[in-house]
């Protein structure tokens, strides 16, 4: 095809920055809820103090949060499967490429809120910004009245509660953290979230499960194993 | 700061604005600027990567509500949504019309072919729907460019004993690859920007793009406000935008006449900005999204689906007596894989069966609450969208679904699935196996964040009425409070237009700009 190919590469790298840097911003800001940690203090008794502590006050490292990043991408991404063409290690590179946590410190919310995705025991506890951010949503609505919006978010504390005990009943394992589990169990947790009360939790869940779908379905080798032949030959 | 003077400054270049453009030029010899916040991309821009395609999208394709829980999507390059729609194509809807007109004083905007409305000859719907229709082409295509996907919709309405039909489409020689919603890479698709904005630009209207207008500049006189202008920024080109009219930088711009056709979203934004009054409080209020529902059904062949024209088949049975449509479509695989239900090897096992899949979208015309609106935030510096279905927009959306559901099992699914991952009794995600599950649709809540409901075709919140109580702008489309400054596009409509907005936009647009031509006294021109 006679055409100015190197333009339209770097035409695409232009573009898929920009809209890259979208989706990053829309994960950014569910973390940021999760993670500002002002609502952290006086709740998780679950919790060892040194490791709240550490949560509340420490940036943390990439040796601990990419574990957590890690385990996210093998827990939405079917690597085990005999069909999946992609490695893990293809995958973390273009999941890296895509939205490279380390290197900007504006990201630091977004590290802060896998650690917290971690910490199992936190997912029932009344965290002030998860609170805050869907009180805002039950009252933009002028037929609900303080008290009753008080009410329903505590019956959705009460409700990730019952899910978070019934998760471990049913699993018959304590709470551990989300990189310590086995495979099946991850994958439970991780439904957990999209059934919270709490808009901001299933959020996460979304925006973390469409991360991941976007840097894995936007490569030519999957399209290949799921038989979608892409752009037309005139376009390739 | 640069200073750009004109008689008529067009701000915003989609479905309304390229229209009006190309009709004010063609019919007065005025000084015309048009005014586009995205780039101008021509076919050679389009790769067919639904990934790249971000760039022609408002927010770059992540618009969405302030909650972040309901995809707002909208055209944000030169010609706007016809640059990025699927080309589906209503006439405006009498009956809507006829209403707007018995509700809120509506005048003009007569459907009988011939009428002179405004003593001007030949202005009304009839012959300016005509002329848009023409300019466009507007057409029916033939049976057999209905692929396999839409086959599906077809032979589900057919079992069920609902009437289906041919969509109206404006392209010109399809080459049926699929991408519509990439930007069409062979001008097959007649939006604005190969039709009405090159004739606009033929006549000499100026078209200036990357620009960002910042606010109205206005005059307080005796007889009250004045528009007088705009002021913005013009941003970089974009790598494979074709050239810009003027340079990077501040831009004041001094016109006339002001029209507005940003949509639904930024007219009202750029009204409240500029201190635009509002004083009984309607402004950006009473928004309708046409909030839709995707029903994806695995069937045990492959079809054609993501190939061929997206959507040629739908189904108005539902529109008199609940206010839905069932309308084709397909997504590629990046936008599927995020819609679907579940992630892992669940998940996955779907994603293999890609081409056995189907869908079409349940598309609700949602009811006008004036809590459902558009708000400035000025210290985001963007537009915040505030919606939520209603109680009963939620019931109706529950009968659609069941309907939806029900249908794609008649079109031969094996499983049908909603992307949703709320609990349904029974069901711990909307994934059925037999029709009878479909009954379990009346336990859905559309909660945020669980269940995805899109949404391309925001109206409504600069309202057209004869009551400055009720409405932001009269039937002329003038400002009931700011002198010289119309707003011509969806945000107009009192109410939803009825259908897919395109060709009502379109005709609205053409009718105003050749009553505009009439009238340029009426605006010291």
């Amino acid at each position: 095809m006679p055409r100015a190919c190197g333009v339209q590469s770097s035409m695409t790298e232009v573009v898929n920055a920009v809209s890259v840097d979208r989706a990053r911003r829309e994960f950014l800001k569910t973390c940021m809820g999760l993670a500002a940690v002002a609502g952290l203090s006086g709740c998780a008794p679950l919790l060892a103090k040194s490791r709240l502590a550490k949560l509340l006050v420490a940036e943390p490292s990439p040796d601990e949060y990419r574990p957590v990043l890690k385990a996210l991408l093998e827990t939405v991404l079917p690597f085990g499967h005999p069909q999946f063409p992609l490695s893990r290690e293809a995958m973390f590179a273009r999941f890296d490429a895509l939205f490279s946590l380390e290197q900007e410190a504006r990201l630091a919310p977004m590290r802060r809120g896998l650690m917290l995705f971690d910490e199992t025991s936190l997912f029932p506890e009344a965290l002030g910004a998860v609170r805050d951010e869907e009180r805002r949503a039950l009252q933009a609505y002028p037929a609900n009245d303080p008290e009753m919006v008080e009410r329903q978010l505590d019956q959705k504390n009460a409700q990730d509660k019952k899910l978070l005990d019934f998760f471990l009943k049913k699993q018959g394992i304590g709470a551990v953290r989300f990189t310590e589990m086995k495979p099946a169990d991850r994958k439970e947790y991780l439904w957990l979230w999209s059934q919270s009360g709490f808009g901001l939790k299933r959020q996460f869940y979304r925006t973390a499960k469409a991360v991941i779908m976007v840097s894995a379905y936007s490569q030519p080798e999957l399209w290949k194993s799921i038989g979608y032949q892409g752009p037309f030959p005139d376009r390739g | 700061m640069r200073r750009v003077e004109c008689d008529i400054l067009i701000i915003g270049s989609g479905a309304a604005g390229g229209v009006l453009a190309a009709t004010l030029a063609e019919a007065t010899g005025k000084r015309i600027v048009l005014v586009e916040k995205g780039g101008h991309f021509g076919k050679e821009f389009f790769t067919q990567r639904e990934w790249d395609a971000n760039a022609l999208y408002a927010g770059s394709g992540a618009r969405a509500t302030s909650d972040g829980s309901i995809p707002v999507r909208g055209g944000e390059c030169v010609g706007g949504g016809t640059t990025v729609n699927i080309a589906l194509c209503f006439d405006p809807v009498r009956d809507v019309w006829e209403g707007w007109k018995k509700d809120f004083g509506v005048k003009g905007f007569s459907f009988q072919p011939g009428t002179d409305d405004y003593g001007v000859k030949d202005l009304n719907m009839a012959d300016c729907l005509a002329q848009v229709r023409g300019r466009i082409n507007v057409h029916t295509p033939p049976d057999d460019q209905v692929n396999g996907n839409n086959r599906v919709l077809e032979t589900g309405c057919r079992a069920m004993g609902f009437s289906s039909k041919h969509f109206e489409l404006n392209m010109r020689e399809c080459r049926q690859c699929g991408f519509c919603a990439q930007g069409c890479a062979y001008d097959s698709k007649q939006g604005t920007a190969v039709t009405f904005i090159p004739d606009a630009l033929a006549k000499g209207v100026t078209l200036v793009h990357h620009c960002d207008i910042e606010r109205l500049e206005w005059n307080k006189t005796q007889g009250g406000m004045v528009v007088k202008g705009a002021v913005g920024t013009v941003r970089a080109t974009t790598p494979g935008s074709r050239p810009n009219a003027m340079p990077p930088g501040p831009i004041q711009f001094a016109g006339k006449l002001v029209i507005l056709c940003c949509g639904a979203v930024e007219s009202p934004s750029l009204l409240m900005r500029s201190g635009h009054p509002d004083p009984f409080g309607t402004l950006g209020r009473g928004l309708i999204l046409h909030p839709s529902l995707p029903i994806v059904g695995v069937l045990d062949h492959e079809i054609g689906n993501y190939r061929g024209i997206s959507g040629t088949i739908y189904s108005d049975h539902f529109h008199r007596s609940h206010g839905f449509y069932l309308e084709c479509l397909f997504s590629h695989p990046v936008y599927g894989s995020v819609l679907l239900p579940g992630f892992g090897g669940e998940h996955f096992e779907l994603l293999l069966k890609y081409r056995s899949l189907a869908g079409f979208g349940a598309m609700l015309i949602d009811e006008v609450d004036p809590e459902n609106r558009v708000v400035w935030d000025a210290a985001k510096g963007k537009a915040s969208i505030r919606y939520r279905l209603t109680e009963g927009d939620k019931r109706r959306m529950r009968f659609a679904a069941k309907t939806g559901v029900e249908t794609m099992f008649a079109g031969g699914a094996r499983e049908v699935l909603l992307p949703s991952e709320e609990r349904l009794g029974p069901l711990p995600y909307p994934r059925f196996r037999s029709r009878e599950e479909a009954v379990h649709c009346s336990e859905l809540l559309f909660t945020p964040h669980q269940t995805t409901v899109t949404s391309a075709h925001c109206q409504a919140t600069v309202k057209m009425g004869e009551d400055p109580g009720r409405s932001m702008v009269n039937s002329r489309g003038e400002s009931h409070f700011m002198r010289n400054l119309m707003v011509c596009d969806s945000s107009v409509f009192p109410t939803s237009c009825g259908a897919n907005p395109m060709l009502s936009i379109l005709t609205m647009a053409r009718y105003q700009g050749r009553r505009v031509a009439a009238e340029l006294a009426r605006y010291g021109l």
